[in-house]
């Protein structure tokens, strides 16, 4: 499946743009305003519901404890993973799973930063409330499907049809001036993060490029009548709101090869990016940020995927492997963004559906509220 | 206790017939069930051993195992379950329950309407199909032939004059067998497909959630309607599954694919049979008059009737009006 993913990034990477495709991409507002006002989010998000509690460890002696009496056969360290001990701003002794090794070095240069417990909430809520029923909760807290949708939305029910980091990019809009690169754009398939009121969410594989094979023909006028009615299919209005949502996703990838084919990366990047699915995501992600001189992009979000952390069970190997992975990609982008000179304009952040419960059930746990998330970049 | 199962049978909320949410006194949703239910349940299904006792043995059906099941007496669902009940009394006991929930009608006859006809149901359809799941009409509930003779022959699912939020997009395994199907082809079983549908992330029998390939709470987020399908349809699969139809319509279809276009091939010369035919295909005959003469101005500029043949047949499949079922 990844097996083209660099030769077709390779491909846009040789093409080179024409002067008339620069002004038509933004170049020349890109170059007025210059792009030391870039910023990017990057928005990794751990589908299934990661495990947090197994993420961070407390270590100062009762919070380890009580930690310990309620994992039980889950508490760390166990056979799957070691702990790597850090400490908090105030001094507070913490540790983090080994599978997160390769970024652990960041947390001592203050690149890394744990927030605890995030999650959906309608109000301030105790616990004997929420127990007794007696305040209002999130709609249909512990579902995965749900609470996918609220997180990525960005209120407790979900409701709105749009991600937050979508509107988001609805608000900033105009900075990216005259632009007509997507300003949030998935890797992972279509994403509602990415959709707001005005922008639409744009989806990329890594590396993979966006011509349609069928439209050559001979002579080149055989071709251009291909074209010519293509546009006009896609276009036609049937009054159907569905077909006129797919004809509108085929015409965006008509446009967004047209972009990706006129633009110019320069010198590729020297840092290796995992071969890892969250890797390449990753890889893609830096890459676009690469372009943003011909983007003419000033606000770019981002978001990547990776599934496999609900663990019912099994989880001590498995979530280990999946933070090893996270973990990697997660280096070697905030590398990237070092390469390129912008490692302070780049903020990347973990979401997942939900935290799981602290008790184990068999050799994993069930769906919970809150979670820690990660928040890395520099100042 | 994993708090998944019962979602897929009854939903999160209280339905009414027609697949609305019923409201409390203060206008919000009503839970179907509460985490006290989901204990019971799990007391319910207490007892269940993998075959022969043996751990993690997948090679038949659990067993049950009366002295690992607890014996008090579960109330869920508004149901009760006897004290000293067997493994298997209470899971019969339970998965009727479960049955017989006023949601199950209302809930299976969303989904499958979904799956099948339309993504965006009127009421009114929702609460016909939920009325046969009901009571077929001679007083079986849950009669799955009635259930989906009632979904297919509903006025909604034969209404040729489509309302503007009619149709349900095809997931990319449906738009492309049904491609090879409409023009009278095969697909060995044995394909070596299987691959290039998991690059549109519908790598079959392999979903990645419970929810199968995409979430059934899915919105289309151009139009805002339900969507479900277009949760794994962006540029980029759109362009992934507009190349898979170039490799069956081009000279090199994939091995396991059998198509023969020579009987379009045959009227090629002719643009408006040409055309009939590829409508008659694909569209059942209702192709708009401006698509109609946009492809009869590509299909003109082609050098021979293969070619003619192929650029019919490729506009179509790319028409959202082929994407969409409607």
């Amino acid at each position: 499946m990844k097996n083209t993913t660099r030769r077709n990034f390779l491909r846009y990477g040789s093409a080179f743009a024409t002067a008339a495709g620069f002004s038509r991409f933004g170049l020349m507002n890109a170059f007025a305003q210059g792009t030391s006002d870039y910023k990017a989010l990057v928005c990794v998000f751990l589908f299934g519901g990661n495990d947090s509690h197994n993420m961070l460890v407390p270590q100062s002696q009762a919070a380890f404890n009580a930690y310990k009496s309620i994992r039980g056969s889950l508490a760390l360290l166990d056979g799957s993973a070691k702990l790597l001990p850090i400490s908090a701003s105030d001094g507070t002794p913490y540790a983090l799973n080994d599978g997160l090794t390769s970024i652990a070095p960041l947390w001592g240069q203050n690149k890394l930063a744990a927030v605890a417990n995030v999650g959906m909430l309608v109000q301030p809520i105790t616990r004997q409330q929420c127990v007794g029923g007696t305040a209002t909760v999130p709609t249909n807290l512990f579902s995965h499907a749900d609470q996918v949708i609220a997180m990525q939305a960005g209120n407790p029910n979900g409701s709105g049809g749009t991600g937050w980091a979508g509107r988001v990019s609805d608000a900033v809009q105009s900075m990216n001036g005259s632009s007509t690169f997507p300003p949030a754009v998935s890797m992972a398939g279509s994403a509602l993060f990415c959709a707001g009121n005005v922008v639409q969410s744009a989806s990329l594989i890594p590396g993979f490029d966006l011509t349609l094979n069928g439209m050559t023909a001979w002579p080149d006028s055989a071709a251009a009548a291909k074209t010519q009615a293509l546009q006009e299919v896609l276009t036609f209005d049937t009054g159907l709101a569905l077909v006129l949502s797919a004809d509108k996703v085929r015409q965006d990838a008509i446009t967004l090869n047209g972009l990706l084919k006129n633009l110019n990366a320069g010198a590729p990047l020297s840092t290796q990016f995992p071969q890892t699915d969250i890797g390449q995501q990753l890889q893609q992600v830096a890459q676009i940020i690469q372009l943003r001189a011909s983007t003419g992009m000033s606000r770019q979000v981002f978001f990547c995927s990776l599934g496999g952390f609900d663990t019912h069970s099994g989880q001590s190997w498995g979530q280990w492997d999946l933070l090893r992975q996270v973990s990697d990609g997660m280096l070697a982008l905030s590398q990237a963004t070092t390469e390129m000179g912008i490692a302070d304009r780049v903020t990347t952040f973990t979401e997942s559906d939900f935290g799981r419960t602290l008790q184990p059930s068999g050799s994993g746990t069930d769906h919970g509220w809150a979670a820690i998330i990660w928040c890395w970049g520099e100042r | 206790m994993n708090i998944s199962p019962a979602r897929a049978c009854i939903g999160l909320n209280m339905l009414n017939l027609d697949g609305s949410q019923k409201l409390d006194a203060h206008g919000n949703p009503i839970p179907t069930y509460d985490q006290a239910t989901v204990h019971q349940v799990a007391l319910a299904l207490t007892g269940w051993i993998y075959k022969n006792n043996a751990w993690e043995d997948f090679t038949g059906p659990l067993q049950p195992n009366d002295a690992n099941h607890d014996m008090t007496q579960k109330t869920l669902l508004g149901c009760t379950l006897p004290a000293n009940q067997t493994t298997v009394q209470d899971m019969n006991g339970y998965l009727d329950c479960l049955f017989n929930h006023p949601n199950v009608g209302p809930f299976i006859s969303t989904r499958l309407i979904r799956s099948m006809v339309t993504s965006n149901p009127s009421a009114g359809y929702i609460r016909r199909v939920a009325s046969i799941f009901n009571n077929n009409g001679s007083g079986a509930r849950g009669d799955l032939r009635a259930v989906i003779t009632a979904i297919l022959t509903d006025p909604e699912a034969r209404n040729d004059a489509a309302p503007p939020a009619s149709g349900r997009l095809r997931d990319s395994i449906y738009n492309l067998v049904s491609f090879v199907r409409q023009l009278g082809g095969s697909i060995t079983p044995d394909n070596g497909l299987p691959y290039l549908f998991a690059q549109m992330g519908q790598d079959p029998l392999t979903p990645p959630s419970v929810f199968s390939f995409y979430s059934p709470l899915y919105h289309d987020p151009k139009s805002k309607l339900f969507g479900p399908e277009f949760q794994i349809y962006t540029p980029t699969e759109s362009v992934l599954r507009a190349n898979f139809f170039w490799e069956f319509i081009s000279n090199n279809p994939p091995t396991d694919v059998t198509l023969d276009f020579s009987s379009f091939v045959a009227v090629a010369g002719n643009i408006p049979q040409l055309i009939d035919a590829v409508d008659q295909a694909l569209l059942y005959g209702r192709m708009p008059q401006p698509v109609r003469q946009s492809l009869a101005n590509a299909i003109a500029a082609q050098q021979d009737n293969a070619s003619r043949t192929q650029t019919a047949l490729y506009l179509t499949a790319l028409s959202g009006l082929y994407a969409v079922q409607y």
